[in-house]
């Protein structure tokens, strides 16, 4: 089964390619080796095309499209540490991936409250609007590559 | 351009200054074990991170990266910390002991601020001399 992917152009995607521009501009006006722009050019498609990215649902687990930080990269929780994955009723809907108790925390979240009052351990970072999702299709992933169903929430 | 970014960083300084003084003024005390160690590379240095679990007075447990990194080796796994949070939101953390629990970074700033504010004043007057 393919991994459920959402890609949306966004406005800071672009930011990598207005860098690239300006070190084209200075390889041309300046006559400097080509590689320097080339180097440049395929670095700016690489980030553009991660920073298009809104979720990936897959079999080693789900990558929210935060919007990328200095130091964190955007969050990725491995199945192992994921009690449930929901999916608010509102418009547009959100997703939310609500972590095991005692699992540690994941890759680009800096941080986690736990409430005893609740099964889970929640993660402002790990909650996102995902406008345009498809119910269904993120149902399916998330119950073929998590083994539960998606919540409502 | 210095004389333009030195004003700049000395208002960003006074800022962090007066947020970091608001924070001590209010913050709680608690203490906490070090369950992560994240290392940042920014170029040849590196530093490190550390992600802090600790309880509330309400039940809740917190666990939170410090927003300050210091250099290699000053803490690790396992280690129990002294640490600072805000009641308001208790994933704003400091660690004694790290960066993040002093002043320093204000000052830095202001202190960066001034100098570049001295040296494009005394840059501008060489120009204006010579031309």
């Amino acid at each position: 089964m393919k991994p459920y992917v959402i890609r949306r152009p966004r406005p800071y995607a672009f930011v990598p390619l207005l860098g690239a521009a300006g070190i084209v501009a200075f390889v041309v006006a300046f006559d400097f080796a080509w590689w320097f722009a080339a180097a440049a050019i395929l670095l700016a498609l690489s980030e553009a095309w991660r920073a298009t990215l809104v979720l990936r649902v897959d079999d080693k687990g789900v990558r929210i499209g935060q919007r990328p930080s200095r130091r964190l990269p955007q969050p990725f929780v491995a199945w192992t540490s994921i009690q449930e994955v929901a999916l608010t009723e509102t418009d547009p809907p959100e997703i939310e991936v609500r972590l095991k108790q005692g699992a540690p925390l994941p890759e680009g979240v800096n941080s986690a409250i736990h409430d005893p009052s609740q099964r889970n351990v929640t993660a402002s970072r790990l909650r996102m609007p995902v406008p345009g999702a498809d119910r269904l299709a993120l149902a399916a992933a998330v119950e073929r590559f998590g083994g539960g169903p998606l919540r409502s929430a | 351009m210095f004389a333009a970014v030195g004003p700049f960083l000395v208002y960003r300084g006074i800022v962090s200054l007066r947020q970091d003084s608001r924070f001590q003024r209010t913050a709680q005390r608690a203490i906490g074990v070090v369950t992560q160690i994240r290392v940042d590379h920014t170029g040849e240095t590196s530093y490190d991170y550390p992600v802090v679990r600790f309880n509330l007075p309400d039940g809740r447990t917190v666990e939170a990266a410090a927003t300050e990194g210091a250099a290699p080796g000053r803490g690790s796994e396992g280690d129990q910390v002294n640490l600072l949070y805000d009641p308001e939101n208790p994933t704003d953390i400091r660690i004694a002991g790290f960066m993040g629990s002093g002043h320093m970074g204000g000052i830095a700033m202001i202190f960066i601020g001034v100098m570049f504010v001295l040296m494009g004043v005394g840059i501008g007057s060489i120009f204006l001399a010579v031309g």
